[in-house]
């Protein structure tokens, strides 16, 4: 796996992402930042139901969401993912966007397969440090058996 | 060996070096400040409004709910429009709410504390740095009295 090496650039052109967020202005701050970072291909959810359509039938190479406004279901959302090895996304790597992190939010994330949880608001180059940082360890995933990549460590998640 | 997933996006020849990327963010997010102060001035008119209609009585379910979706809304956004204790002060009061959930124990006096620090703190240039602070540390002392074992 490749981290970024030091003075050297990133070329998120061709990269698509799903942005999973209830909130208006959480999308667009969200939408504002990855496009600065050069990401042209960006989809936005404002529901799981939508979300999971975008997900059976188009490749994503980074998933963001939001569970605050869907609770449980958020995380049950993320593991069928995981489970669901008939679908083009089961590996992708999925980052959880958070206002509110309490240890409860950490322990649903890590255990139904998330791969990093993301404090909001993002400071613009923290973001980017964590999404260069999965970035390096994307593919990592794939290399795992399914029930490997729920809740252990090891797996590529990298949740703390 | 090859690289797949975002990895290939990494390393590239051409493209984007890390500071010009935040730096164009943070540009870039300026042209939203507008719409999130709106929403951080919506969010407490709305809080208020909760608040007084409740008068004394314990909050539904509900409503109680929406008080902790109008404060994740100020949170979401306030730290990013350069209203650091305004974002820490709404983190307080919802840790506070997400405590009061988990305990069923409604403090109505709490919960005014922290309004009131949210109203002042919505204009941090009228506020002092270190009565920002000192305001910050009380309001964790008022969340330290309700927080449960189960809940953090």
């Amino acid at each position: 796996m490749a981290a970024l090496q030091p003075n050297s650039k990133f070329n998120f052109a061709n990269a698509s992402v799903l942005v999973v967020d209830e909130s208006q202005i959480g999308q667009e701050v969200s939408l504002t930042i990855l496009s600065s970072y050069g990401f042209r291909a960006i989809t936005r959810s404002t529901s799981l139901q939508n979300a999971t359509e975008h997900l059976r039938f188009k490749p994503f190479d980074l998933v963001l969401i939001d569970p605050y406004a869907f609770g449980e279901a958020s995380y049950k959302f993320i593991k069928w993912l995981r489970e669901d090895t008939n679908n083009p996304n089961t590996c992708v790597p999925v980052i959880v966007t958070a206002a509110y992190t309490s240890m409860r939010t950490v322990a649903a994330a890590r255990e139904c397969g998330a791969d990093y949880i993301i404090a909001k608001p993002f400071s613009c180059g923290g973001f980017l440090d964590r999404l260069l940082f999965v970035a390096s360890k994307a593919g990592h995933r794939s290399e795992l058996a399914v029930q490997q990549t729920v809740s252990q460590e090891g797996s590529g998640m990298e949740i703390w | 060996m090859e690289e797949i997933g975002l990895a290939r996006f990494i390393n590239t020849p051409t493209g984007l070096k890390p500071g010009e990327a935040a730096n164009l963010a943070s540009l870039h997010l300026e042209l939203l400040r507008g719409k999130g102060i709106a929403q951080i001035d919506d969010a407490l008119d709305s809080l208020d409004g909760y608040l007084r209609l409740l008068g004394g009585r314990t909050p539904p379910p509900a409503v109680e709910q929406e008080l902790q979706r109008l404060t994740y809304a100020i949170i979401e956004v306030a730290e990013t429009f350069g209203y650091q204790s305004l974002g820490k002060s709404a983190y307080s009061l919802f840790e506070l709410l997400d405590n009061i959930g988990v305990s069923g124990q409604w403090d109505r006096d709490a919960v005014i504390v922290h309004m009131e620090s949210l109203r002042l703190l919505r204009h941090p240039e009228a506020v002092p740095p270190e009565m920002q602070t000192h305001l910050l540390d009380r309001l964790r002392l008022v969340v330290a009295r309700h927080r449960t074992g189960s809940s953090k």
